[in-house]
């Protein structure tokens, strides 16, 4: 199954030093696996586009190294796939969107110089939802991402394209961004671990913005400590984001303890409404079981204003998506309506023609709750709202939990085309990860069972900036789930 | 918390998003059902809260020095045309005199 017999980067490291694997040899599997997932029927569509022959450049270089001896970077040779709407100079960045296809940007972001630096191997770009918005990869401009594990389910989303790559075994990391949820939903649906780190934990400059207030770049990978090499590449402070938090960036895959004895685990009970899926509900009760019996203490706790995070969210994130995206204006970027009659003809056709339904929509809505009249009712009560529930987690672990724990999404991966024509039950596959981005602290999604074959998620959150902590209860967690991550019993 | 077809078209006006008549009518009624669905945040006592605050860990304020851009690329590839410095575009139809009354009203 995916995840419990691939390699990890840890072994994928070990044979190329050993030399046992060439660096070429590992990245021509990845392209020619990536170019199988998609000649397959129906096609995975988890990449808008593919690195060329540049990159077996750099894998020679690498190779020649590697059999020289000579020191390189921490990820030498390790293929990864980067979210569509995290710019890089030698790929398109589309963000899923017509408006911007065929966009190369001018500049790279600053996490893929940080994985250039480090020696990784940009294979691709993956799909996602238009400009990030979705929970589903559907809401695509060049088509859906399909989940590997059921080729008529959603991979989840927006990070649908990353997720998916690695539950079909096509890379052994990727990046996604999260914005109310966008690595750790599509990571429970594909049954991957995904992390979004603390609000300012990794730079954003090159993501193109969604929502400023709430975006994070984040790692993916099929185990934890993938994730936390990943984050150790990607993280700390840059110049050119000044929300970039000024704090010193631990090696996170060193740090990870062995087993959660002594672990305090708050489970808030408003993530598990009686109207949870009940084989969600199950699976998470047993990974909590098994992590008290290892000697784990679980406590209940509550976070009393989670029934408003969703409206919040939306409220927020729409007024910020709104402002973001009126610089695609037909002149600066991508495509331009033709024929159009006056400045205002061209501004409105290039939108009109470019944007998505979904798209649009969250403009018409965040325009509306910015406008006068509107702004306090709407983004005002939004922000207040969001406000109470920080003060909901720094209650908790005030009161001495180290970390909280609860389903990453209320069901498993839905089908194809079930909830596209209606917004609102997709916004509610949103409603236990976007509290997390509210409250800007750090969560992890990691598999801790299976509902009719289906993977589901369990999340974890911690204090900001407490990466640390958080990374090694979910590698206890992971430890203690074992094999029942695969298993229907959970 | 309603909206109307005539909101839609006042707001995506103000945003420069033109739509055809099916779309006006399917996004004044998805965003009538979204709206619905936040009513529930009207019964949060906000009384007091502040709204989010400000970082805790800001980056370092850079020194005031001119820096050169970090672009991948010269700029005078990055568009159809440039000359003398300037990115060059299409001559907008609105800095023609006939198109000025559009663009005040918008």
């Amino acid at each position: 199954m995916p995840g419990s017999t691939r390699p990890g980067v840890r072994e994928l490291q070990e044979a190329l030093r050993s030399r046992r694997l060439r660096v070429d040899e590992l990245l021509r599997s990845a392209l020619q696996a990536i170019a199988g997932s998609d000649a397959s029927e129906p096609p995975l569509g988890a990449f808008l586009s593919v690195a060329g022959e540049d990159l077996l450049t750099q894998a020679a270089d690498l190779d020649r190294a590697l059999d020289d001896g000579d020191e390189v970077g921490p990820l030498a040779g390790i293929p990864v796939a980067v979210k569509d709407n995290i710019c890089t100079a030698s790929l398109p960045t589309s963000c899923g969107s017509r408006i911007l296809e065929d966009y190369v940007a001018p500049y790279e972001a600053t996490v893929v110089r940080r994985l250039k630096a480090a020696g990784a191997l940009i294979v691709g770009k993956t799909n996602l939802d238009e400009f990030a918005m979705g929970s589903s990869t559907e809401n695509s401009g060049f088509g859906p991402t399909r989940n590997p594990l059921d080729p008529e389910r959603v991979p989840g989303g927006s990070s649908g394209g990353s997720a998916a790559a690695l539950a079909a075994g096509l890379v052994p990391l990727a990046l996604g961004s999260d914005t109310g949820g966008s690595v750790r939903q599509p990571a429970s649906f594909c049954g991957v671990v995904g992390l979004k780190p603390t609000y300012g934990r990794v730079s954003r400059y090159g993501l193109v913005a969604f929502a400023s207030s709430l975006d994070q770049i984040g790692p993916l990978a099929r185990n934890v400590e993938d994730v936390a090499m990943l984050l150790s590449v990607i993280a700390g402070v840059d110049r050119f984001d000044s929300t970039s938090a000024d704090l010193p960036v631990p090696a996170y895959h060193d740090a990870l303890g062995e087993g959660p004895e002594g672990l305090v685990v708050g489970v808030p009970r408003e993530y598990f409404p009686d109207d949870l899926d009940p084989g969600v509900a199950a699976a998470c009760r047993a990974a909590l079981e098994r992590l008290e019996r290892l000697g784990a203490e679980v406590r209940e706790i509550s976070l009393p204003h989670t029934g408003y995070a969703v409206p919040a969210y939306y409220l927020v994130a729409n007024a910020e998506a709104s402002s973001n995206l009126a610089r695609y204006d037909g002149l600066r970027y991508g495509m331009r309506a033709p024929g159009a009659q006056s400045t205002i003809a061209v501004y409105r056709e290039t939108r009109g023609a470019g944007f998505g339904r979904e798209v649009k929509r969250r403009i018409v809505l965040g325009t509306y709750g910015l406008s006068a009249g509107y702004y306090d009712a709407y983004y005002g009560t939004g922000q207040r709202v969001r406000s109470l529930i920080a003060r909901d987690f720094e209650r908790a672990f005030a009161g001495g939990v180290d970390v909280i724990f609860t389903p990453t999404a209320p069901t498993v991966a839905f089908r194809l085309g079930e909830r596209i024509d209606d917004p609102v039950a997709m916004y509610l596959s949103d409603v236990f990860t976007v509290t997390a981005n509210l409250a800007r602290v750090p969560a992890v999604s990691i598999p801790v069972g299976r509902v009719e074959g289906l993977p589901v998620g369990g999340q974890l959150l911690a204090r900001q900036f407490d990466e640390v902590t958080l990374l090694s209860a979910a590698h206890a967690l992971e430890r203690a789930v074992g094999d029942a991550a695969w298993s229907e019993e959970g | 918390m309603t909206i109307k077809r005539t909101d839609v078209e006042k707001v995506a006006a103000l945003a420069r998003l033109e739509l055809d008549q099916a779309e006006l009518d399917a996004l004044t009624d998805d965003c009538g059902s979204i709206l619905e669905f936040f009513e529930a945040i009207r019964d949060v006592d906000v009384e007091g809260a502040t709204p989010a605050g400000a970082l805790e860990h800001p980056a370092p304020a850079r020194d005031d020095q001119a820096e050169h851009d970090r672009l991948e690329r010269p700029p005078a590839e990055m568009a159809p045309e440039w000359r003398e410095g300037y990115f060059v575009l299409p001559r907008l139809p609105a800095l023609d005199a006939e198109s000025v009354d559009d663009d005040s009203e918008a």
